[in-house]
């Protein structure tokens, strides 16, 4: 990809600052060739040429973190840090601004393990199979939670609050005490951490004072070098519980069977109910089942649920810990369920010793699931719409029924899934696409606006979002003339009044890079 | 308890180990350990390399370590363009010296002259 200069720079300006990047990591860590750029760029996104970074820089400590930070203030170039640059679907490497240099962290490898208490400190390059394969070559007794693709970062999935699918699947929940590199280049740790060699510095969750770590997620106030993450107990069993469901319109009563089980933490993880396309589009392409336009017909459906004999609608539930306890867990689950239908419900159990599913379930990383994206063959790929909603089955119900109108609108096939929280549901919609199909990548786009508007007027929003799209949903924080953008702003010009970190992350520009103050 | 016996309970209720991790070293040195490392995940059972070429090739075929008619020159076109679903990888991932063990491994090339 060409150069584009950051904005403000001229190409001798741009030059120096390389020299200078170089001088503290080493040239053979600066790439600044148009076919270094091609590597950073958003592959997964509609238009590459939206995103194009000038440059990537890979330091290899939080030492050269800071000197880059302090060198980018000097040359008032913008820095977009990335962990390992695998959030696909929202951005993959690049930056929201073109002409920003690709901070990538992806060198910063380092595990530090505290078997006792089940906690790691981790760096940003440490991505899901380096820590699971770290966990079973020291036989240490504790679990990860992976994400569903999980090539990508644990920090940088947990900084996005990614989800995986254990009790701890609430990333940004499970993060306990950083290490971040502020954007004057001082070194902060926070929590505990705030006292030097301090041993709960990943253990307590506060510290004394103000706890500043959500402020470092979905934000560009600061950039995370370490940070500490608890894993799960390893458990004795996992009981599986399995029911398909046949009408859509089961989803209602289903939601309203699962949430207070939830809520009342008998059922720990968050259950996810998703439809028939998600077995299917992993094992088989389309035109294995349809060669026609539009969405598929209801036959063709039908034919896709025979064959891999799953409902409209399936629920997947997971049950963790002693047998004595989720064998019984699993008895109330099906005395509530059978209260309410007839579906049976399959249970199955693994016990500690026998060969693990291979499921993020499990604590197993996997990256089978994104085959998905071969849906439509050409260069595949999936971009999501995932709009939180109130734990609510009718709502949920209404919120499906509104967005299935919109696939069959424009012509996409049906992909999505709601996850119970304890208080929410995640909505999550995946839009698989030919990216070598423009007529296909047109309508794509427009789909997902009609999503955003439908969703808008119900007033939800989406929890995490493309980097194409953080300006549009940041503009749907509207409360009170946009306080909270107008607050995100003024946070940025205290810290980073130069705007070099990451601008026009989650809609955070700073005065100087056009924000709302 | 005294001070110093404090120091030691503190220091013994904290199993920490501080490692750099020891696949990194392994991949450091073993052309299997690299490809394990940067490209397992997708292209080993599973994965969601083998799968996608699961659809396309016969049984094992999907996995790039059984075919035997892997170029390098193809392989390093590939790693850094990308193919179909395949993402480009950047040299901040994969450097070109690992790119380099990881083709000697895919080509069974022994002695790593291409």
């Amino acid at each position: 990809m060409r150069l584009v200069l950051p904005p403000g720079l001229n190409e001798a300006q741009f030059n120096r600052a390389m020299s200078d990047f170089a001088s503290e990591v080493g040239q053979e860590w600066v790439f600044n060739s148009d076919a270094d750029r091609d590597t950073y760029l958003d592959h997964f996104g509609f238009d590459e040429e939206a995103h194009i970074p000038s440059a990537a820089v890979a330091p290899a400590s939080a030492e050269e973190v800071q000197a880059i930070v302090r060198l980018a203030n000097e040359h008032n170039l913008p820095l977009w840090p990335i962990s390992r640059g695998k959030n696909f679907g929202y951005g993959s490497a690049a930056p929201v601004l073109s002409g920003a240099v690709v901070l990538d962290l992806s060198r910063m490898k380092k595990i530090q393990m505290d078997a006792e208490n089940g906690v790691v400190l981790l760096e940003p390059g440490v991505g899901f199979y380096d820590l699971f394969d770290f966990v079973e070559q020291h036989d240490i007794p504790y679990w990860i939670s992976p994400i569903g693709n999980s090539w990508g970062s644990v920090i940088g999935n947990a900084l996005d609050r990614g989800v995986g699918y254990t009790p701890y699947g609430d990333h940004a929940d499970k993060l306990c005490g950083m290490e971040v590199v502020m954007p004057d280049g001082d070194l902060l740790r926070t929590g505990m951490g705030a006292m030097a060699n301090s041993p709960s510095f990943n253990l307590h969750p506060y510290g004394f004072g103000p706890n500043w770590e959500q402020m470092f997620v979905q934000s560009n106030f600061g950039i995370v070098v370490k940070m500490g993450m608890w894993l799960m107990p390893k458990p004795e069993t996992i009981v599986n519980l399995d029911m398909e469901l046949d009408q859509a319109d089961d989803l209602a009563w289903a939601i309203d069977t699962l949430a207070p089980m939830r809520r009342s933490g008998l059922i720990q993880q968050n259950p996810s109910i998703g439809n028939w396309l998600r077995a299917a589009a992993v094992l088989t392409a389309r035109t294995d089942w349809y060669d026609g336009d539009g969405a598929l017909p209801d036959e063709v459906i039908d034919a896709i649920r025979k064959q891999f004999n799953l409902g409209w609608w399936s629920i997947n539930l997971r049950l963790y810990g002693p047998e004595e306890i989720t064998q019984a867990t699993a008895d109330v689950i099906q005395r509530t369920f059978a209260q309410k239908t007839d579906y049976p419900m399959r249970r199955g159990i693994w016990r500690e010793g026998e060969v693990r599913e291979m499921q993020p379930t499990s604590g197993v990383p996997i990256t089978f699931p994104l085959a998905n994206a071969g849906w439509h063959g050409g260069r595949g790929r999936h971009l999501g719409f995932s709009p939180a909603l109130p734990q609510n089955g009718d709502l949920a119900l209404a919120q499906f029924k509104r967005t299935y109108q919109r696939y069959k609108e424009f012509g996409m096939d049906y992909h999505g899934s709601f996850a119970l929280a304890e208080r929410h549901i995640t909505n999550v919609n995946q839009v698989l696409f030919n990216k070598d199909n423009p007529e296909m990548v047109n309508r794509v786009e427009q789909f997902f606006h009609a999503l955003y508007e439908d969703a808008k007027k119900e007033r939800y929003a989406e929890y995490r979002a493309h980097i194409s799209y953080m300006d549009l949903i940041a503009s749907s924080m509207d409360f009170n003339n946009h306080a909270q953008m107008r607050w995100n702003d003024r946070v940025k010009d205290a810290l980073d009044p130069k705007g070099i970190i990451a601008p026009g992350k989650s809609g955070i520009w700073g005065s100087a890079r056009g924000g709302k103050v | 308890m005294t001070k110093s016996q404090i120091a030691l309970a503190t220091l013994l209720s904290f199993t920490i180990f501080s490692v750099q991790a020891d696949w990194e070293n392994t991949a450091k040195i073993s052309p299997e350990g690299i490809f394990g490392e940067k490209c397992g995940m997708c292209h080993r059972a599973m994965g969601m390399g083998s799968v996608i070429l699961g659809r396309r090739y016969e049984g094992a075929q999907a996995l790039l370590e059984n075919r035997d008619n892997l170029s390098g020159q193809f392989i390093r076109t590939v790693v850094r363009q990308g193919y179909n679903n395949m993402f480009p990888l950047s040299r901040g991932e994969v450097s070109d010296e690992q790119l380099e063990m990881i083709i000697k491994h895919l080509t069974k090339d022994e002695e790593g002259v291409l």
